[in-house]
């Protein structure tokens, strides 16, 4: 006889599953000091559409029938995709994820962006797309890094303040690691993140000049972009170089 | 109860897990997974908590030759998943090592949500093939299927709310998809279309998207009803299959695995699963042939659902049924007889019918064979007919089914 679980503890167990998942995933966003009402918000929206659609006789029979070892399947996995839901650390709840898209009301009408550029031997200006020398990373997020690394040539009062600065007391060191733990991105300081860059186009170079061995580059290019959105249908896009590698005698960059 | 899949079986699963190892096979072989071995350490960030807490496990599996090595046993092994050898143990270890690779690759920065729902739906295969051989449910089958798609279609649920959350009305009312769009054009990506830039140039394309961007998020967020109504799953494919294809084609942003998981949406079991019959169709065999009889014990072992009955082509049987005389004996391996519309077919239409008669994934292999011209894949058959006796031997007289198969074989 396969046991069935009742309407009040299927409700039961699904908000208890919920507020399991809710108070650790708003505190880590408290501990990132992150926006917890919205998360919160989240948090509540996702309750009342597991409600709603458990208010529906077929899907309420359904889990209710479901074999227990089916049940301790979806009790684990419930509450952890809300926390990873919520608490937005992809990196540590990995294989779980936030799942999210178009989300981010940036109120700014302009839009930064980076191209990469190298010049050959020749003379010619040829486009270095990071993505197409390593395909594996083609749908990546892979140059949301690069643009965080090129920033690092903006002049630095545009810079962001690198927490470890902020941070003086032990309290708030020990909140700063762990911080830095859950966070996706660590801040990296201004010149690490320039050796980040240079080192992944060293890479770049290497494989472009694997490919193209009868015109190698011999300089390597950061352009950074602006897009001014107010001036659509026609976007007033401006260009401008801000940092250049030359290739050295060693086949490294300098 | 809910009615997707409630016809599910054994072999709409074999199916459901053969395409989402099959899938993984795929992308594992075409993945160059050596090369992350040539990309700086220094931008590598350790995913996943084991990797977060022992960094110096994926450098070790950074190597170039670990890398080879973890590539090509993950493939076998999910291959082995696919193809069913082993397949409790090869879907669990493949499971574990495609979410390994998976780990190392989004460590560089990669981060196709796509590829998710297609590792979920390796778990929750991995979990049925324990639990379908003890489960007492009414239909065990459809617990998968139905359990997977709704935490695939929950997915869609949380980015419609994530965005109203965190977006507000705001996200809707003021032309932030275009700030997406234009962010996606000019932004570093693999494919480079170039046609978002279309859509920021003209004002018709640009209204089109804002006012399409909230109907989207109203279907995201009902996603999961998608399981329960037909009309509203109707609506759904129609309206998120052109959303990923527009995403494709104006984003650059494919997701492909999302698209082919929506197929389950279509009931597969509905077609997968072997029909059986009052009266089952009987395949005719060349009793004292060597091949033939392989062939009947190879359909003994996939028949599982018992669709099909055998008999000699020198019976009782063949010679009682009325009009049905081989068209040249001497090509005459085996003969499908389709009791329902009493038909007969030959050569390879035979097979071609036996293979959908099996269902599952003999069907869709049943289904290829079909569309290749009759008269090609006859001349195969006639070539292994011909020198069926000289290759697999020939029985002075027609062997005697076993005991345990006696009940399925006609005089």
């Amino acid at each position: 006889m396969t046991r069935v679980i009742s309407n009040k503890q299927l409700f039961g167990w699904v908000t208890a599953l919920w507020v399991t998942a809710l108070i650790p995933a708003l505190t880590v966003r408290y501990v990132q000091w992150e926006n917890v009402k919205a998360a919160f918000l989240e948090g509540s929206l996702i309750l009342v559409a597991v409600l709603i659609y458990l208010g529906i006789r077929s899907v309420r029979m359904f889990v209710r029938q479901l074999p227990f070892a089916w049940l301790i399947f979806l009790a684990i996995f419930f509450p952890a995709s809300i926390f990873s839901q919520v608490a937005e650390i992809n990196e540590v709840v990995f294989p779980l994820t936030s799942w999210y898209m178009y989300a981010v009301t940036n109120k700014t009408q302009t839009l930064d962006f980076q191209e990469y550029q190298g010049l050959t031997a020749s003379g010619q200006r040829v486009d270095l797309n990071p993505l197409r020398y390593f395909p594996l990373l083609q749908r990546s997020m892979l140059t949301f890094e690069m643009i965080y690394l090129g920033k690092a040539f903006k002049p630095k009062e545009e810079m962001p303040v690198s927490p470890s600065e902020t941070a003086k007391s032990f309290k708030k060191r020990i909140a700063q690691k762990i911080r830095v733990f859950l966070a996706d991105h660590p801040p990296v300081e201004q010149e690490e993140r320039k050796r980040r860059l240079k080192q992944f186009f060293e890479v770049i170079l290497h494989r472009y000049n694997q490919i193209h061995t009868s015109d190698p580059l011999r300089a390597v290019e950061i352009i950074q972009g602006t897009v001014d959105l107010d001036t659509l249908p026609r976007p007033l896009v401006t260009r401008q170089m801000v940092a250049r590698y030359e290739v050295n005698s060693d086949g490294g960059l300098t | 109860m809910i009615k997707l899949y409630q016809h599910a079986g054994p072999k709409s699963f074999e199916v459901f897990r053969a395409a989402v190892f099959g899938l993984w096979f795929l992308n594992l072989v075409l993945t160059p997974l050596d090369t992350l071995a040539q990309l700086p350490p220094g931008i590598y960030n350790p995913i996943g908590i084991p990797f977060k807490f022992f960094h110096g496990l994926s450098l070790v599996m950074l190597n170039p030759a670990f890398l080879v090595f973890f590539k090509w046993s993950t493939t076998a092994i999910v291959f082995l998943a696919a193809t069913g050898i082993f397949q409790r143990s090869s879907s669990l270890i493949g499971s574990v090592l495609i979410t390994l690779e998976q780990a190392l690759l989004r460590g560089f920065g990669n981060i196709n949500h796509g590829e998710l729902p297609l590792l979920y739906a390796a778990y929750v295969i991995t979990v049925a093939l324990f639990l379908i051989p003890k489960s007492k449910a009414p239909n065990p089958y459809q617990i998968p299927f139905v359990l997977f798609l709704m935490i695939f279609l929950f997915t869609y649920t949380l980015i419609g709310l994530h965005r109203i959350a965190f977006g507000g009305l705001e996200v809707f009312t003021t032309e932030r998809i275009t700030y997406w769009i234009a962010a996606n054009t000019y932004d570093v990506s693999y494919y480079r279309f170039g046609w978002g830039q279309k859509v920021l140039e003209s004002p018709l394309l640009n209204y089109l998207f804002v006012i399409g961007f909230p109907v989207i998020t109203v279907f995201e967020i009902l996603a999961p009803l998608a399981l329960i109504y037909p009309l509203f799953r109707a609506l759904f494919l129609l309206v998120i299959y052109p959303f990923h294809l527009m995403n494709f084609i104006f984003m650059d942003l494919l997701f492909l695995e999302s698209m082919l998981l929506l197929i389950l949406l279509f009931d597969i079991s509905r077609w997968l699963e072997p029909k059986r019959l009052d009266s089952p169709s009987v395949i005719f065999y060349d009793g004292v042939c060597g091949l033939c009889d392989r062939f009947v014990q190879w359909m003994l072992k996939w028949d599982t659902s018992v669709v099909f009955a055998f008999a000699p082509l020198q019976g009782q049987t063949a010679s009682a049924i009325p009009g049905f005389r081989p068209r040249n004996p001497s090509e005459s391996t085996i003969i499908f007889y389709d009791a329902e519309h009493q038909k007969h077919y030959e050569r390879s239409a035979a097979v071609v019918r036996i293979l959908i008669g099996l269902g599952g994934l003999w069907r869709i292999a049943g289904v290829f064979l079909w569309l290749v011209p009759l008269p090609l894949r006859d001349l195969g058959y006639r070539w292994v007919a011909a020198n069926r006796y000289r290759w697999f031997g020939k029985f002075e007289v027609c062997r005697l089914p076993t005991a345990q198969h006696v009940s399925r074989f006609l005089p």
